[in-house]
């Protein structure tokens, strides 16, 4: 590694941890209340709602699959390429989470 | 959660969390990066908590980038909502202020201001190796990529940098 280089990783590190120190205390708070939500023993997902979860996916999957047929409803298709954005599995199983239990909601 | 490895869990989520933050400020307004913090620790500590500890870091990262990954899909689908139905879904996050950096001075805030124009992959490589201090392995593990990939855009990404702070860096040392 040159001596540019070298001074630009070092202006770097000096620049992210200046911005690091000087984070609001309000943010501050916030972070060790939910790392300590984050230590709290965490319960798993319930048998049932796996599977409520899993069809939810499964018609949300399929939902997309027809929507997305070519040549259909051509006037609705976003102008977005990628087709994985359509696909929120962690949204549903959050979503089946929340069902069994929203006094556990983590926000 | 066994007690020894809870307090070890409470160490480095304590030691870890601020930095996070700033990463995720770099991609994502400052309200959002918070959110994804801490949505990164909840998983983390419930998926990874029983990995060996040299592995909780780059582990961490990984969530951590996938968390702001899922937020840039969601804005996108939100945005092509919009196209779609003509409204408004949600109100959009508060634009940064023009004093987001003003910790960093000067070049630093120039290089800040650089590293967050810098495509994600490339800002990412930065972060872990240079920042983190990260091994080309363990950044690869938290960028999902191999570690070819890691130096590439390490590369890459110092010469922007380079490029955006030189004059800056030059005028005032």
């Amino acid at each position: 590694m040159n001596n540019s280089d070298k001074r630009i990783h070092e202006l770097g590190r000096e620049a992210l941890d200046a911005v690091t120190d000087a984070l609001p205390a309000d943010s501050v708070r916030r972070l060790n209340a939910a790392r300590q939500q984050a230590l709290l023993p965490q319960r798993p997902l319930s048998r049932p709602w796996r599977f409520v979860a899993a069809a939810a996916v499964l018609v949300l999957a399929l939902s997309i699959g027809i929507l997305m047929r070519p040549g259909e409803q051509a006037a609705v298709a976003p102008p977005v390429a990628d087709a994985d954005l359509y696909q929120d599995l962690e949204f549903y199983l959050w979503l089946a989470q929340e069902l069994e239990s929203p006094s556990d909601s983590a926000s | 959660m066994r007690e020894a490895n809870r307090d070890a869990l409470d160490a480095f989520l304590r030691n870890v969390q601020r930095r996070a933050v700033t990463a995720a400020r770099l991609s994502v307004p400052d309200e959002d990066a918070l959110d994804c913090v801490q949505d990164a620790m909840i998983s983390f500590a419930t998926r990874y908590a029983k990995r060996p500890q040299d592995q909780w870091r780059p582990l961490f990262f990984k969530i951590l980038y996938n968390r702001l990954k899922d937020w840039h899909r969601r804005r996108a689908v939100r945005q092509a909502l919009v196209w779609v139905t003509g409204e408004a879904v949600d109100a959009a996050s508060p634009a940064p202020t023009p004093d987001r950096w003003a910790a960093a001075q000067d070049a630093g805030a120039v290089l800040i201001g650089a590293l967050e124009q810098l495509p994600m992959r490339q800002q990412q490589a930065f972060l872990l190796r240079v920042w983190e201090g990260m091994n080309t392995r363990e950044a690869a593990t938290a960028m999902s990529v191999d570690e070819g990939t890691v130096k590439t855009h390490l590369s890459r990404a110092t010469h922007r940098l380079r490029e955006a702070t030189e004059t800056h860096y030059e005028q005032f040392g």
